[in-house]
């Protein structure tokens, strides 16, 4: 989540009031936030996702002005006519058919803000984009260019322009290969036969969404003026990311001025900094938050959260401002309610709901075998689920078996799921080999199978598994173990039958049934396997379903 | 220290050495002491005069370099067989001259010690080297016995004795073996510049002497009488019991710690959860952990672009594969519900909704996909239940990141439950984990609303740390399954709780189980 850098005397500025700085610490969290760190002079906050109006000082100090009540409701926003256009080729309805635009005037341009602003651009990427592939954003010196603009599509070696941070003009094509930033986004162009291009009235390159601006219209701090576009897949998305760009100009003065959009089909405009309307039930926001509010202070609360309220009876007309992108429902106006209310105002109060506690069978024959291994001297030890077939089968002398795999492991490591509990054992005895013997550990914890009869296709099974390793661990000891644990889990009906096993000495393993079910197995671990674990001891182990036992 | 106290728990073989130190005027060394008492081995006197040093009974005066001796290969032959020159010498006492070529005949030397023979003769003065015809009238070199050798034809040399006192086995030292040799260093010296005949071990040795405490509880009398330490089968089924005395035991002394088996650390607190959850009335429930992005994704509101479902974040399964879906009417409402809020008065996330991309299995990233599953099958209320059990993401394994863990959700459901009602089941469950400072604050999920964040207050950090996550569900989370009331749900992952239980640095500890940790660890 985007971590902003909140500068004290900037935001104190923008408030338009010094408020001490121990005071925001405690007041910014409750707003919906999460200090990370801070200084003498700045503040690091992180902001949910659902709220990119916050992802700048300007939109922060906004929302700080209602919270601490300097200023509340509707912060109103006025868009001058369009004065420019932009010409949509049809070429781009397959490949980025949107775009949206506008001009801010008369913007104090430091260097400080110029590097807040691509900041503010890049958490917006993040949040709304989907890392550029819905929403692109690019800023341009609106000066430099000459309206009206057009956005096409063209070949990738058809035109060269001079993209930003680079020594030389490229054509399309080479920026995806050379250019770093083309490198990173050429995957969301690759499969296209044209690239989108944004060019004025002179052919000269104003952008190459979603990827890289041209150094012509680069921001720097003579700019005065700023021209805004965005494109993208998503209509709505565009419009709140414009809305959330636009009006945080707008906190700092800037004039927003509309841009003409001559699609084939139809014409646009935008922005529109336009609230929405919203009704919002008194006793439904009563009832969900367990308060007992009138109209006049759930309105309050409203305001303070920078809402405009217009009727308020039993229910309240709700103006929202256009950068507020995550009203759904009628929900997320109770929240707004809450949050403005103080979260700390509110009395926990225990639910009246009646229920009986209940432990799952699964962990109560777990926690029984547990206890049994205790007692007899193990130590309880806990290894990951996810593994590799070179632990899970060749370490083990056992042939692959078809298992639950990951499309996309994060490293050889962890590839699959484990079928057995006991080459986590014989790791984790690796692990040890260093301390004094006798070692005795156990685990309990899931294996998996794939299993059609189930919804995924595969599912986990609950089993015991245990491990005894000294200078003279035998069959004998094993057996031992393993009938005191069925025993003491009063377990009656079961038998012992030699099996073969590859990870066993032969004649010195055998499985345990219960009716005619395999639900175990038990024996002295072959020499091979200890090597493959670096084990020097001979090693007796066990492993169990717990499912069959209960 | 109370004499009196020191005498009753005085250990035998304390007593033993310092009736031994008092016989020896008061000051020995520990052979000394060795071997005045019936002590077995120096080990014992060691120890005992360790104690005794504690209790201030005795104190070491002086330290010395003692050096202790045993043999070496070559001499365990000598000792055996004699010194090579002792074996001319004892022929040469018969005969009184031997010629060159006699001597491996007649004395049975091996090619090797011919030299060496020769060497000690000459060096011994033991005999003297001649020249005379044989038969044939050509001069040959031979040994004739010395008037020295006769002497000494009769008696040991000192490197003899020496070496005739040496064991391979058992190491002497010097203090025990110069009263037994009569020129000790020049034996020493001799047998020395031989090869591998003796080896010589350089060792501190202590002179111990009574201290004055220790002279006075002599005078008190510790006399050897009858006493118990081991209490045996035979003492008491005998009633030997009614006449011996059971020695006092120090009870402060150091006693070693025993290996206990025990529970692990991340199962003690997985317990602990469970115990809080059960005596609060919750049942305890599960949900396959192999699962459709469905039911961990779609059923909870997050929309199919959302960065969590990424390939970077969720492991996806290459097998199995693909997952069956639910019943077609609550598949399509929740369709409908991403896409304009269906029947739900939200306005949705204004995308098409893909049924292919819900089917995709992964391995589940958080246990809500337990309690939505659970609420999916029991839409009536009232439902009170948790689940623990573990997530996945797509991590590297560091020591504050693993691409496993465990997770634990409650949730409430019932008519008329509300935000205020969280607050309470909350406070009321951190307050049992032993958290009285909490804090909530607004937080953010796609599939809650409101939603808050819980902070605890860790004095000893002087802050605030964020542990867990709440809300109550959206109603385009809740109306698609049938659901009418509102559900209040809550999580947290369970690792990082641990790790602040066991004050560790690196999660990995809890899954790379080093033994000894695992049995120094306390208990909860």
């Amino acid at each position: 989540m985007p971590v902003i850098k909140i500068d004290y005397k900037e935001l104190c500025e923008l408030l338009g009031k010094r408020i001490p700085m121990d005071d925001l610490l405690r007041i910014i969290p409750m707003m919906g936030s999460d200090i990370e760190n801070f200084t003498e002079n700045e503040i690091y906050a992180e902001f949910f996702p659902n709220r990119p109006d916050l992802y700048s000082i300007e939109g922060i100090a906004r929302a700080l002005r209602g919270f601490l009540e300097i200023e509340t409701g509707l912060s109103k926003y006025s868009v001058v006519s369009p004065k420019i256009e932009i010409n949509i080729d049809h070429s781009v309805d397959r490949i980025r058919p949107f775009i949206v635009g506008a001009v801010a005037r008369g913007v104090k341009i430091t260097l400080e803000f110029i590097q807040e602003l691509m900041d503010f651009q890049e958490d917006l990427h993040w949040a709304i984009g989907r890392n550029r592939k819905k929403v692109a954003i690019g800023v341009h010196d609106f000066d430099k260019i000459k309206p009206p603009y057009f956005y096409k599509a063209v070949k990738p070696n058809e035109l060269k322009f001079l993209p930003l941070d680079y020594p030389e003009p490229l054509t399309l094509a080479e920026i995806l290969e050379k250019h770093p930033k083309g490198k990173d986004f050429a995957h969301l162009l690759k499969s296209f036969e044209r690239y989108p291009i944004i060019l004025d009235s002179n052919g000269d390159v104003l952008s190459m969404p979603p990827v890289i601006n041209g150094e012509l219209t680069r921001v720097t701090n003579h700019t005065k003026n700023l021209f805004i576009e965005m494109t993208g897949t998503d209509w709505t998305a565009l419009n709140y990311a414009l809305d959330i760009l636009t009006t945080a100009l707008a906190e700092r003065r800037a004039t927003i001025e509309a841009v003409k959009l001559l699609y084939s089909n139809k014409k646009e405009i935008t922005p529109n900094l336009n609230p929405r309307k919203k009704e919002l039930r008194v006793n439904y926001t009563n009832q969900m938050l367990g308060l007992n509010l009138t109209p006049t202070e759930i309105a309050h609360c409203l305001e303070k959260m920078r809402f405009g309220v217009g009727k308020v009876d039993d229910y309240i007309e709700v103006f929202v401002p256009p950068y507020r992108v995550d009203v759904f429902h009628e929900i997320d106006l109770v929240e707004d309610v809450a949050i403005g209310y103080g979260y700390e105002k509110i009395i926990p109060e225990i639910p009246a709901t009646v229920g009986i506690g209940q432990k799952h069978p699964s962990e109560i024959i777990s926690r029984r075998a547990q206890r049994i291994l205790i007692g007899l001297g193990f130590n309880e030890v806990t290894n990951m689920i996810l593994s590799n077939p070179n632990i899970q089968f060749d370490k083990m002398c056992i042939s692959k078996m078809e298992g639950v795999s990951i499309a996309n492991p994060v490293s050889d490591e962890f590839t699959i799921a484990r079928v057995s509990l006991l080459p986590g054992l014989l790791e984790t005895l690796k692990l040890n080999k260093h301390y004094d013997l006798p070692q005795k550990i156990f685990e309990i914890g899931d294996i998996f199978i794939l299993n059609q009869t189930f919804e995924t296709g595969a599912r986990e099974i609950r089993k015991v598994a245990g491990m005894v390793t000294h200078s003279k661990a035998s069959f004998t000891e094993v057996k031992s173990i393993v009938e005191t644990l069925l025993h003491s889990l009063q377990i009656k009906d079961w038998k012992v039958k030699a099996i073969e096993h590859p990870s066993f000495i032969e004649g010195r393993v055998a499985a345990i049934y219960r009716d005619s079910e395999k639900i175990g197995i038990f024996g002295e671990l072959h020499p091979e396997i200890l090597i493959n674990f670096e084990l020097g001891s001979p090693t007796v182990g066990f492993e169990i379903n717990l499912e069959k036992l209960y | 220290m109370d004499l009196e106290k020191i005498r009753e728990e005085i250990h035998p073989h304390e007593r033993k050495v310092l009736l031994a130190l008092n016989k020896l005027r008061g000051q020995a060394t520990p052979d000394q002491i060795l071997t005045e008492t019936d002590l077995k081995e120096l080990v014992s006197v060691m120890r005992a005069c360790s104690w005794l040093q504690k209790k201030g009974l005795i104190e070491a005066i002086e330290e010395k370099i003692v050096r202790f001796f045993r043999l070496g290969s070559e001499g365990v032959k000598y000792q055996k067989n004699n010194l090579p020159e002792r074996r001319v010498l004892n022929v040469l006492v018969k005969e009184r001259k031997i010629s060159f070529d006699d001597l491996t005949k007649k004395c049975g030397l091996e090619s090797n010690e011919i030299n060496i023979a020769l060497i000690w003769l000459q060096r011994k003065r033991w005999a003297e080297l001649v020249y005379e015809p044989d038969e044939s009238g050509v001069r040959i070199a031979a040994l004739k016995i010395t008037d020295v050798g006769e002497r000494s034809a009769r008696s040991k040399g000192s490197d003899e004795e020496l070496l005739s006192s040496l064991s391979q086995t058992e190491e002497k030292s010097e203090n025990e073996l110069e009263p037994e040799v009569q020129y000790f260093e020049l034996a020493v010296e001799q047998l020395k510049s031989r090869k591998n005949v003796i080896q010589i071990v350089r060792r501190t040795s202590r002179t111990f002497k009574l201290t004055e405490t220790g002279n006075k509880l002599l005078n008190l009398g510790i006399e050897v009488t009858e006493e118990i330490s081991q209490l045996t089968p035979e003492i008491i089924q005998t009633g030997a019991w009614k006449k011996v005395k059971f020695r006092k035991y120090d009870v402060a002394a150091p006693a070693p710690l025993l290996h206990l088996g025990r529970a692990h650390p991340l199962t003690q607190i997985i317990d602990q959860i469970r115990e809080i959850f059960l005596e609060m009335g919750f049942a305890e429930i599960k949900s396959p952990i192999v699962e459709s992005a469905f039911w961990n994704f779609d059923a909870l509101f997050q929309p199919q672009d959302h960065p969590a479902r990424e390939m970077m974040d969720t492991l996806y399964l290459s097998q199995p594969k693909t997952a069956r879906l639910p019943s077609e009417s609550l598949v399509e409402s929740i369709a409908k519900t991403h896409e304009n809020g269906g029947t739900t008065g939200s306005i949705g996330w204004g995308y098409k909704w893909n049924k292919e991309i819900s089917k995709q299995v992964i391995l589940r990233t958080h246990t809500t996909a337990t309690t939505i599953h659970h609420l999916a099958e029991h839409t009536q209320p009232p439902v009170k239940v948790f689940c623990v059990g573990k997530v996945f993401r797509r991590e590297r394994v560091d020591f504050k990141h693993l691409p496993e863990f465990y997770q634990v959700d409650g949730i409430v459901m019932d008519k008329g439950v509300t935000f205020s009602n969280l607050f309470g089941v909350l406070k009321e469950f951190y307050r049992k984990m032993g958290f009285e400072q909490v804090r909530f604050r607004p937080g953010y999920f796609p599939y809650t609303e409101p939603s808050l964040e819980i902070d605890i207050f860790f004095p000893e950090k002087g802050k605030w740390l964020e542990l867990g996550g709440s809300g109550i569900f959206r109603p385009e989370v809740t109306l698609p399954l049938g659901i009418e009331y509102p559900v209040l749900a809550w999580g947290l992952s369970i690792e990082r709780l641990a790790m602040l239980k066991f004050g560790l640095e690196d999660i990995r500890t809890l899954y790379f189980c080093d033994l000894e940790w695992l049995r120094s660890t306390h208990i909860l």
